[in-house]
């Protein structure tokens, strides 16, 4: 575990994404905040929205929910700051709302509990991480996969996916799921996109693009219903399909399909959160198609959580060793694996 | 009668120079919703809120932009302090917001200072009881029920300390005793885990001082049961934390009262910030437009030196084009502008509507030299058909007209923009001549612009031309095609003294903008005007 703390801490910014509910990512966000106390960082703290309920909606059980050490920051609505059991300083007001209110930086003078919702906008987070680094030296956003502002990876310098067994039966489908899901976060960057493309992208539109660099907007309001008109604007020459929105099931099927007519059809995302295909599609898709992203992710971490709510339990070790053979880049721990970490809290 | 209607104040640029009149802060923007006209009357208070805006003008430009930032930061504490005197106790984050406020009142106070011209009662007073009430949490900028608010506190926060530490310790010392005894290790959230097939999981299981917390279908999770000293612990820790809570709410309790107490010192703060504020973003409209003081004289005339329109300027500029300065002098009660079309008739009628307006609500002037009398109103003629009301071109005007005319006794500043330009023009004529020397008398202004001939023979009224495209025949060899563009370069907007006489340009102008020729050529033989003449004159 002293790995991970290690290597989090070599960044900046980091976001933490669970590929669902239960895959935990509070446990990573803990075990982030644990290690870097000791080693006297000041971590700053934020998510995306905010983490629906505080029990468990299966066991009805409460949620870990997420300590921080005095001096941490986090930034979190108004309504989310008398609900732990930390004692705070409020800093700072940001301007930025989500449904719980303003979002407000705070400083923990006395430590203990806390509840954090954040932006739900990817321009925000942004602006939100810019803030706490004022006052710390590793941000640490509790973001998912599976929701709106999902670009939190794009945002923070590197991420780390949370997986667990409550996304497959057995050790074979989390782990074909989670790879599926690395790959797609680790797109290539896309070489050579201007300026031009590049805003495109960032406001969620439509475009393609030929080798020379030349973007034509395509003026559709989505293109995630895949509208068959796409395939107007796709010819030999511009051959490269800008996408600012979600890369669909549909629209893959689409681009499958005009991958027999176009040669070098390529495919580009804003990032890879962007990209909602399903795993088998997505591997016809990336023989046929090359895909690449505007802004890539530094995936750093896997962290595994061999248990689902219901309390099954998949063999941790070897869904671990799994997962770190087909990834050998990349690290991947079970962080409540036995004699895991520094028990620095209350 | 209102000063302006919303039409005229849209259609003489008000409204545009109004969006451009941009304050910083709440409180600026609050006040300049509530910005209103000074009429007759107001003559002191104008000339020095004109002064005033034109003294800071000729202030050193750094020392603003130092205030604009801090103008900028602030945020409305209003709300707070009026839901504070209803008798709510008010939470940390409003805590903040006043003692940010509070802040940044100080700052800009201190910046003020160094304005010499500055009158006393625009000083920002600062609430100063407010701000040592708030001192205990601390200097910097940030808000915190810091242990030193109330001797109370800071006790019930040291035991519960004390308290936590030592359950914490018993805890650990326990899972410790635990690990050296059975050689398993306990993981950050305080859980042992072992296998089922461990042989030592029965001796874990009949412990007592461990409970089961989960178990799966290979392994077992424990956690530390919590003996009768631990559990005394904990439950005093909660009994303080409920002390601790009730006490931090009798210091917010203490603070909101001190927020009513301090409330109209705050609240005469936020309206010197708003005031302020105001004066601030009128300078800098000054200063992108340009400006002069007007100057207040007692008959009723209005001079303006070389105006720029700032609203047509803006547009002008993004065609690399600028405005061409005008010069007007209404000195009689009734002057006539007649010109060519495409002459800047409309313009002079709405930069004049737009100077008056302007200075009576406390702006400068965008011009060299202004001068004029307060105006009751502004009235500008409405030409919109309205079918909804069943009323034409010429009924809607008349309609309107008939309201206001019957208030040439008022000091009002009449503009008329062609007026009965929707009827035929024997009876249209006749109409103006009549409405004209209706108003010669009653203390209004009046500024019509009509192509009617025989208004400007009409005595005791002044007459105004568009120099118009004069001396063509020596620009035209320079211009290479007739459009717009040229028509814009060849046009001398400059309004001067007229000649008795209506200049006959409509042909030329329609020949520029791209009417087919032959319908030039034969209005010109109806009129008895070879076609060559029509532009060569």
């Amino acid at each position: 575990m002293k790995e991970l703390t290690a290597l989090a801490l070599r960044h900046q910014s980091i976001a933490v994404v669970g590929m669902g509910k239960n895959t935990g990512k509070t446990v990573t966000v803990n075990c982030l905040l644990a290690g870097a106390a000791p080693r006297g960082i000041v971590l700053g703290l934020t998510s995306t929205g905010r983490d629906g309920e505080m029990t468990d909606i299966v066991s009805a059980l409460p949620k870990p929910p997420i300590y921080l050490p005095e001096q941490a920051v986090l930034a979190t609505s108004t309504l989310s700051l008398g609900k732990g059991t930390a004692r705070l300083e409020i800093l700072g007001t940001t301007g930025i709302y989500n449904p719980l209110g303003e979002i407000v930086i705070a400083r923990v003078r006395e430590r203990g509990s806390v509840e954090v919702s954040g932006p739900e906008r990817t321009e925000d987070l942004r602006t939100i991480i810019g803030m706490l680094q004022d006052y710390a030296q590793l941000v640490v956003v509790d973001g998912a996969i599976d929701r709106m502002a999902a670009s939190a990876p794009s945002v923070a310098e590197a991420a780390i996916l949370a997986t667990g067994a409550v996304i497959g039966r057995d050790v074979e489908k989390v782990v074909a799921l989670t790879i599926h899901a690395a790959g797609v976060l680790t797109l290539p960057t896309c070489a050579g996109l201007e300026e031009q493309g590049k805003k495109l992208l960032a406001q969620g539109k439509t475009g393609v693009i030929n080798e020379h660099g030349q973007v034509k907007e395509v003026p559709l309001t989505t293109a995630v219903d895949a509208p068959p008109e796409i395939l107007d604007y796709l010819n030999p020459e511009y051959n490269s399909l800008l996408v600012g929105g979600a890369l669909s099931d549909p629209l893959a099927e689409l681009l499958l399909q005009a991958s027999w007519k176009i040669p070098g059809l390529s495919v580009v995302v804003d990032n890879g959160t962007k990209v909602f295909v399903e795993p088998q599609r997505w591997q016809r898709l990336r023989r046929r198609v090359s895909i690449s992203a505007a802004r890539s992710i530094n995936l750093i971490a896997i962290t595994v959580n061999p248990v689902d709510p219901r309390g099954r339990r998949l063999p941790g070790k070897e869904l671990v060793e799994s997962l770190q053979e087909l990834l050998p880049k990349i690290l991947v721990v079970d962080p409540m694996a036995e004699g895991g970490m520094d028990n620095g809290l209350y | 009668m209102a000063f302006i209607e919303q039409a005229t104040a849209e259609r003489i640029g008000l409204n545009w120079v109004l969006g451009k009149l941009r304050p910083l802060s709440p409180y600026g923007k609050l006040l300049k919703t509530r910005m209103t006209t000074a009429g007759p009357g107001c003559e002191e208070w104008l000339a020095a809120e004109w002064h005033l805006v034109s003294e800071l003008l000729g202030q050193q430009q750094d020392l603003f932009l130092d205030i604009e930032m801090r103008l900028e930061a602030l945020r409305e504490i209003r709300g707070t302090v009026k839901r504070a005197c209803q008798g709510y106790v008010l939470e940390d984050i409003d805590f903040f917001e006043l003692k940010r406020f509070l802040d940044l009142s100080r700052q800009l106070a201190e910046r003020l200072e160094e304005i010499q011209s500055l009158p006393s009662r625009l000083t920002i007073p600062i609430a100063a009881i407010m701000v040592s009430a708030l001192a205990p949490g601390g200097a910097g900028e940030g808000f915190y029920l810091a242990d030193s608010f109330s001797a109370c506190l800071g006790n019930f926060r040291d035991e519960q300390r004390k308290l936590k530490a030592r359950l914490s310790t018993v805890r650990q010392e326990l899972q410790e005793r635990i690990t050296l005894e059975t050689g398993k290790s306990f993981n950050h959230l305080g859980h042992l885990r072992v296998k089922k097939l461990d042989p030592l999981c029965k001796d874990l299981e009949n412990r007592k001082d461990l409970i089961v917390a989960a178990e799966g279908y290979a392994e077992i999770e424990f956690i530390v049961r919590d003996n009768a000293a631990m559990v005394g612990l904990a439950s005093t820790i909660s009994d303080l934390e409920e002390k601790i809570q009730e006490e931090e709410y009798k210091v917010r309790a203490e603070l909101s009262k001190v927020v009513v107490k301090q409330r109209r010192l705050l609240l005469a703060a936020c309206r010197r910030i708003g005031r302020i504020d105001l004066l601030l973003a009128k300078c800098r409209l000054a200063r992108k437009t340009g400006w002069c003081v007007p100057e207040l004289v007692d008959q009723p005339q209005l001079v303006l030196e070389e105006f720029v329109n700032p609203e047509v300027n803006s547009y002008l500029a993004r065609e690399d084009r600028s405005f061409q300065p005008l010069s007007l002098s209404l000195l009689r009660s009734v002057t006539v502008i007649t010109g060519a079309n495409m002459g800047g008739k409309s313009v002079a009628l709405r930069s004049a509507g737009l100077a008056v307006a302007m200075a009576q609500m406390g702006l400068l002037v965008p011009a060299k030299a202004c001068s004029l009398s307060l105006r009751d109103f502004i009235y500008y003629s409405q030409q919109e058909e309205s079918p909804r009301q069943g009323l034409s071109t010429f009924g809607t005007e008349i309609h309107a007209l008939a309201k206001v005319l019957p208030l040439r006794g008022q000091k009002g500043l009449y503009l008329l923009d062609e007026p009965a330009r929707g009827t035929n023009p024997w009876e249209g004529a006749a109409l103006v001549k009549s409405i004209v020397i209706w108003l010669m008398t009653g203390d209004s202004i009046t500024l019509a612009a009509t192509h009617f001939p025989g208004l400007s023979q009409v005595a005791g009224i002044d007459h105004l031309q568009v120099a118009g495209l004069t001396g063509l025949a020596a620009k035209i060899q320079e211009i290479k095609a007739q459009d717009l563009k040229s028509l814009h370069q060849l046009m001398d907007y400059s309004l001067v003294p007229g000649k008795g006489e209506i200049p006959r340009d409509a042909l030329r102008v329609a020949a520029f903008l791209g009417l087919a020729p032959e319908i030039v050529e034969n209005a010109s033989q109806e009129l008895g005007i070879a076609p060559q003449e029509v532009l060569d004159k």
